[in-house]
């Protein structure tokens, strides 16, 4: 791949050489390349991938001198401001920058540029485009012959084997849908979360779509849990790649995992963070347990309400920040609440509403 | 589920943001150009973290801290550029609500429409620019591309493609101020 770089580099510096200004371009000015490094810091903070040492050298560039600092200011302002148009600036310039490629400049896309029945594929692809807008429907995912349907309960739990032998085991108070076609292998978990161990098969990527982004695969075992703002994976085997798709972010972010990392998309944060994380404990649940290494007991609240049909609670604040450590069976919600209640030293009762709560013992 | 969080000792906390609180404000007050909205945004993040905190396990709180001042800081130059957009349009007058009390409470997706004038002067800038740098603008900015696919759709350098997006970006940055 190297040589290629090389020759895409010389080709560029040809690009320069014959250009009209070449001499213009090849140094380039003071005054651009201070607006090149201005871009530059602007889409990589739109980005978000900056880490504390990117930070610290955008602070020092721009601490360097004002016209830094006002070079970036004027770019960014214009880059959120455009950023908050795009629908309008799409539906103005859209087809005409899709189309314009097309025109006399294609014989300068040299070798590498032409594919034949691009042109046909695109303007197949804006006809439907077109038609979506048209029609002002969502894309729905659900457009192939072989569809089906699997959901549980509150409290239940269930292994599922699809037709090319991977297992799904759905938690408690989950449903997918899943769609198998001669190029890939498509699951929606519209509710809940479940353990993927994914058959390999190189030419069918097997994908897990939900709200926030998507979790894409070749063969392996994760986790995903849908969450109100976005959802978590874990690895346990193989790598998988998360993908947010969050209005915010910059176009679509994406991490690879590894075995015994996690990532977490936030679609309220706009955020998609990954993390290192014990994957067997983790996933716990698919053995009947939920294992906590000092987790706030509001956490794990969250966690039993997955699987309790009642509403549980806890008396107030400070008890929702008690720290918890230890092994929890999943079971009925009265014998879960039993046993936290116990471990803390609190008691569980029964509240109006027919659910239980934790309180400090009276 | 069930990993341990640093985050639950309060006094933890707070050290922790002492910690971040520096390069935080320091990253703000380069960005805004002013000490004012840095404080407010450094402020806002320090709650708005305590409030995640709070609610769920955080893996790595210093890269969620300027996640969120980020995105803090979004919305803060977008309310500028409203307000400054808004006060040349109607001569100054709007000066005295252009401040805090501008706080828009309707969704982002309603907002983003409502602006029509904004929206129209964007529009106007766009189309004084030539083809090839609008071009280059909406392919990458707008449709997402990067620069070396763009580069190769319009057989440019990536460099090129670059300029034109600077230059796409003055110009629209001419109708804001």
């Amino acid at each position: 791949m190297e040589v290629w770089d090389t020759l895409r580099r010389l080709l560029h510096e040809h690009d320069y050489a014959w250009g009209k200004k070449a001499k213009n371009k090849v140094f380039l000015s003071k005054a651009d390349r201070r607006e090149k490094e201005a871009l530059d810091w602007v889409q990589r903070i739109d980005g978000d991938t900056m880490s504390e040492a990117d930070m610290e050298s955008y602070v020092a560039w721009m601490e360097l001198n004002e016209e830094n600092a006002i070079a970036f200011r004027r770019l960014d302002a214009a880059w959120i401001v455009a950023g908050e148009a795009t629908d309008a600036i799409r539906a103005q310039f859209g087809p005409e920058a899709r189309a314009l490629d097309d025109g006399p400049s294609l014989w300068s896309r040299g070798l590498s540029g032409l594919r034949p029945g691009w042109t046909l594929q695109f303007a197949a692809l804006c006809g439907a485009l077109a038609l979506i807008l048209v029609v002002g429907l969502q894309a729905p995912e659900e457009n192939t012959t072989t569809m089906q349907q699997f959901a549980t309960s509150v409290g239940e739990r269930r292994d599922i084997t699809l037709e090319d032998g991977s297992i799904v085991t759905l938690n408690t108070g989950s449903e997918i849908s899943i769609a198998f076609e001669a190029d890939r292998r498509t699951v929606n978990l519209s509710r809940g979360g479940a353990l993927f161990d994914v058959t390999p098969d190189a030419t069918r990527p097997f994908m897990v779509r939900m709200d926030g982004g998507a979790v894409e695969v070749l063969g392996t075992v994760f986790d995903v849990l849908r969450k109100d703002e976005g959802f978590s994976v874990t690895v346990l085997e193989g790598r998988v790649s998360v993908s947010a798709d969050v209005e915010g972010l910059a176009s679509n972010k994406a991490v690879v995992l590894a075995p015994n990392q996690g990532a977490d998309v936030n679609t309220r944060l706009a955020s998609l963070s990954s993390f290192s994380i014990d994957a067997d404990i983790a996933t716990a649940w698919r053995r009947g347990q939920l294992i906590y290494r000092i987790a706030p007991l509001g956490q794990v609240m969250a966690d039993l309400n997955r699987y309790a049909t009642v509403p549980l609670s806890v008396e107030d604040e400070a008890i929702r920040e008690l720290v918890f450590t230890g092994v929890l069976a999943i079971e009925s919600a009265d014998l879960m609440m039993a046993r936290l209640a116990g471990l803390l030293r609190l008691e569980a009762v029964s509240t109006e509403d027919g659910g239980l709560r934790l309180q400090s013992v009276k | 589920m069930g990993i341990a969080t640093p985050m639950n000792d309060e006094r933890e906390f707070q050290r922790l943001f002492a910690d971040l609180q520096p390069l935080l404000r320091r990253f703000l007050v380069a960005r805004f150009g002013n000490e004012a909205d840095a404080d407010d945004v450094v402020q806002d993040t320090l709650v708005k973290l305590h409030q995640v905190a709070q609610k769920e396990t955080i893996e790595n709180p210093k890269a969620l801290a300027f996640s969120i001042a980020r995105n803090l800081s979004v919305d803060l130059i977008r309310k500028n550029s409203r307000a400054k957009a808004r006060e040349s349009a109607y001569g100054g007058l709007g000066t005295e609500q252009a401040g805090d009390d501008f706080v828009d409470p309707r969704p982002d997706a309603e907002r983003q429409f409502s602006s029509r004038q904004e929206i129209d002067r964007l529009l106007t800038a766009l189309s004084s620019l030539t083809p090839k740098v609008r071009q280059a603008f909406v392919l990458h900015k707008i449709d997402g591309h990067s620069y070396a696919e763009v580069a190769k759709r319009m057989g440019l350098s990536k460099s090129t493609v670059e300029k034109h997006m600077i230059k796409a970006l003055r110009r629209l940055s001419d109708v804001l101020s």
